[in-house]
Parts: structure tokens; sequence; C-alpha cells
């Protein structure tokens, strides 16, 4: 029995530290010591999570509450195989149960937040993680959510001081960083938010993610940018702005500059036009070529 | 805790990931006010909201027919506002205007939705949209076609 679970402590280790494969063959060997425990199914589940293979996990999660069910780890591992998977009904019914029996665990109270994020019901998940932040002030996933949701909401002001208590709190904890560098993007400080990205891709080279969002912001605030920036700043609304000033506004001032310089202005906006759509993918692929 | 938070509130059809607001602005651009409130229906549905913003979309589908129809009476009737500038009477400025009408659809529904889009942008991703825009488009065309000309038919030359 010492065995087996020494083995499920070395599969955790191997998981946080995202070695699926080597995890992968020790869970073998531990299902082969006793299939019947939920434990390993559940940690064979949380492997196949990993590897984003949800249907696997699904199955290993069902597995363990066939042997166990009232196993509280296998139902937290059935809603993330679920959500995975984006049935987000079953993914409900399971949260909920959980929530249910727990009503005061700022765990699953901020992962059926997540869960309504997913399908764009924000109000409900803003009074959740509300829940979940009163029953915990200083949640980890909860403080992230909040933030996050007030970015949705367009309230940099108070996504930013929720990001000032949780740097307060833990300065250095990489959801901190992440939650920082979405805020910073979102605020247009891109040059802010890409050192946070550097450092977050300094700590994880393998994340494909990363990789993108730290070519994304050197993109966005590189100097050959700078004639995009109503484009930047106003977003697809700016866009729609600008194409209004350029048409009116050069159409009203014909009359007074004369069509020499009305001709001037249009040839400008068309190349800013051009080079907006042409610019940023160019520079992204040589970002891309030359390395970051 | 409220209860009724814990009631499920997950139901019917999953939402999908939605059309960027890239392609909306498209959409609108070069299909015009139909289009936009096409596409932005579109949207509503995959954010699982089309209950909740149906009505918003109906009144802009009414206001974007409504605009078509003042716009070919305009023209076909001179004589209905004859203090209208003649300059807005010409078929190339009405094609700006109407080009300017959807931006606004377009705007004002997008003000409506920014949540869910913002959503959609920092978490949910989102889908190709080459095929739902382009028919966005082709339809809007046919509506605009088929207003514009029943509409100078009703209303027939002075």
């Amino acid at each position: 029995m010492s065995e087996l679970r020494d083995l499920h402590r070395q599969i955790a280790g191997l998981l946080e530290i995202g070695r699926v494969d080597q995890a992968r063959r020790l869970g073998g060997r531990a299902l082969g010591l006793d299939p019947n425990d939920a434990d390993t199914l559940c940690l064979l589940g949380a492997i196949e999570i990993e590897a984003d293979n949800f249907s696997e996990a699904t199955r290993r999660a069902r597995e363990a509450l066939a042997r166990a069910p009232d196993h509280a780890g296998a139902r937290s591992l059935l809603f993330e195989a679920l959500r995975g998977e984006k049935s987000h009904a079953e993914a409900e019914a399971v949260i909920l149960g959980l929530i249910r029996d727990n009503p005061r665990d700022a765990d699953h109270l901020a992962d059926y937040a997540a869960l309504l994020l997913d399908v764009y019901q924000l109000d409900k998940a803003r009074a959740i993680v509300a829940e979940a932040l009163r029953c915990s002030p200083d949640h980890p996933k909860a403080q992230v959510l909040d933030a996050l949701l007030h970015v949705i909401a367009g309230d940099d002001a108070s996504a930013s001081a929720r990001l000032g208590r949780m740097v307060a709190a833990d300065p250095d904890a990489g959801h901190v960083a992440m939650t920082a560098m979405v805020v910073l993007s979102e605020r247009h400080q891109y040059k802010e938010a890409l050192e946070i990205a550097r450092e977050l891709l300094r700590a994880n080279p393998s994340e494909p993610e990363l990789v993108d969002a730290v070519i994304e912001l050197r993109v966005a605030s590189h100097w050959s940018m700078v004639p995009l920036w109503p484009f930047q700043r106003g977003g697809w609304v700016g866009s729609a702005v600008m194409w209004v000033a350029a048409v009116f506004g050069i159409s009203a001032l014909r009359p007074v500059v004369g069509d020499v310089v009305a001709m001037t202005l249009v040839v400008l906006y068309l190349a800013l036009v051009v080079y907006s759509w042409t610019g940023p993918p160019l520079l992204r692929r040589w970002l891309r070529w030359r390395g970051l | 805790m409220d209860t009724s938070l814990l009631q499920p509130s997950i139901h019917g059809r999953d939402p999908v990931a939605a059309f960027s607001l890239r392609a909306t602005f498209f959409t609108a651009f070069f299909g015009g006010p139909i289009a936009a409130v096409l596409i932005h229906g579109l949207n509503a549905e995959h954010f699982g909201r089309w209950e909740r913003d149906r009505f918003a979309l109906l009144v802009a589908l009414i206001a974007a027919l409504a605009l078509l129809v003042c716009a070919a009476v305009l023209i076909s009737r001179p004589d209905i506002l004859p203090s209208l500038p003649e300059e807005l009477r010409q078929t190339k400025n009405m094609r700006w205007l109407n080009r300017l009408s959807a931006l606004v659809i377009w705007a004002a529904l997008y003000w409506r939705l920014r949540e869910p889009y913002r959503a959609a942008r920092l978490v949910g991703g989102h889908r190709p949209a080459w095929g739902a825009g382009l028919a966005c488009v082709l339809i809007g065309f046919v509506v605009t076609v088929i207003t514009v000309t029943m509409a100078s038919m009703m209303v027939g030359r002075p």
C-alpha cells in the first residue's frame, strides 16, 4: 500500500512539472497494483486533463466515481473534464452538487464562476465570484476571475485595484503576473505588459500561448505601430470613426483646402489603411522568424 | 448565499465560439445595415443571448429597413422634401450614408453586446467567419435591393 502512495506522490510531482509521459507510465504501474483504487483513477484522469484528452479524463473520473461515489476529488475531476469537453450543462450539474455539499468552499465557487464565464453568463459569474471572495477574500482563482470580470465590464480602475491587492499579497505568484499582463494590455500599457509576458515566458518556455502573447505585445508596442495609434486605441470603433472622419471630413474640407490637398489627404488615409492591414502581420511574421 | 444562484442556468444548446469583432465590422462595412444586424444576431445566438437581445436586434432591423425606405423615397420623389440639399439626393452619397448607417447600427449593437465580445476575446476564442460573413453580405445586398426597389415603385415618380 505504501508503494501505491509513493507512486501517487511521484505522479503528482511529475504532473506539477508537466512530465505527462512519465506520469502516465507511473500511472500504469499504480493501476497494476490496484485497479480499483479511486485515487489512482483520479490521478490518471488528471494526467489526461494535463494532456488535453478530456474524453479519456471523463471516463477515468466516472470509473473512480463508480468505485467511490462520494469521492470529492473524482467529482472535481469530472467537472474539469466535462468543462474541457465543453459539456457545460453536465459540468454545471456536477459543480452545483459539490457547492451544495459545501456552500462555503471558495474553490468550488470559483470553478463555477469560471464555467459561467465560459458560457457568457457574466452577471451570475460576478455574483458567484463575490460569494467566493466573501468566503475566502484572498482566494487566488477568485481574485483572478474578479479582475477578468472587471476588465470585461470595461472597469479598468477596479481591475487595477484588485490587481494591486493581489500583488501586495503575493507579488511572485504566476497567476498574479498573468492577471497583470491582461489588465495592463487592456489598459493599452503594452510595454509594461510585454515585460511581464517575457518574464512569464522565461519561467514557462514551452507555453505556446505565452509565445503568442509576447509576439502580440511586441507588435503592439513596436515603434512602427505608432501611426496606427487610433486603430489600436479605439479598436474597430476607432476604425469606424477614422473612416467617417476621412470620407465626410475630406468631402467637407475639399471646397476650403482645394483638390490637391484633399487628394493628398485621401492618399494618406488610404496608405494608413493599407499599412494597418499589412504592417502588423508582416511585423508578426518577422518577429517569429527572428525569434523573440 | 442567495439560493437562486445555485439553480442550474445552463440550458439547451451550449454557447459556442463567436465571430470576431473584426469579422462583424467588415461584414457591416461591406454588407450594409441589414448585414450588420444579421452578423450581430448570429453572435447573440452564439453568446446564448438571443432571448435577451432579440428585441434590440428587431429594433435595429426595423431602423435599417426604415433608413433604406427613406433613402429610396428621397431619391425617387425630390418633391417630398424640397429643402434637402441636392448633394444628399445623389445615389453615390446615398451609398456613403447607407454605409455610415451600417456602421452606426454595428456600433450600437456592439455597445449592447460589448461584454460578451470582450469575454470572447479574453477567454472564449473566435470561429472562422468567412462563410457566415459572406452570406450576411449577400443577404443584406438582396434585401437592400428588394426594399429600395419596392419603396421606389410604391412612391412612384412625381
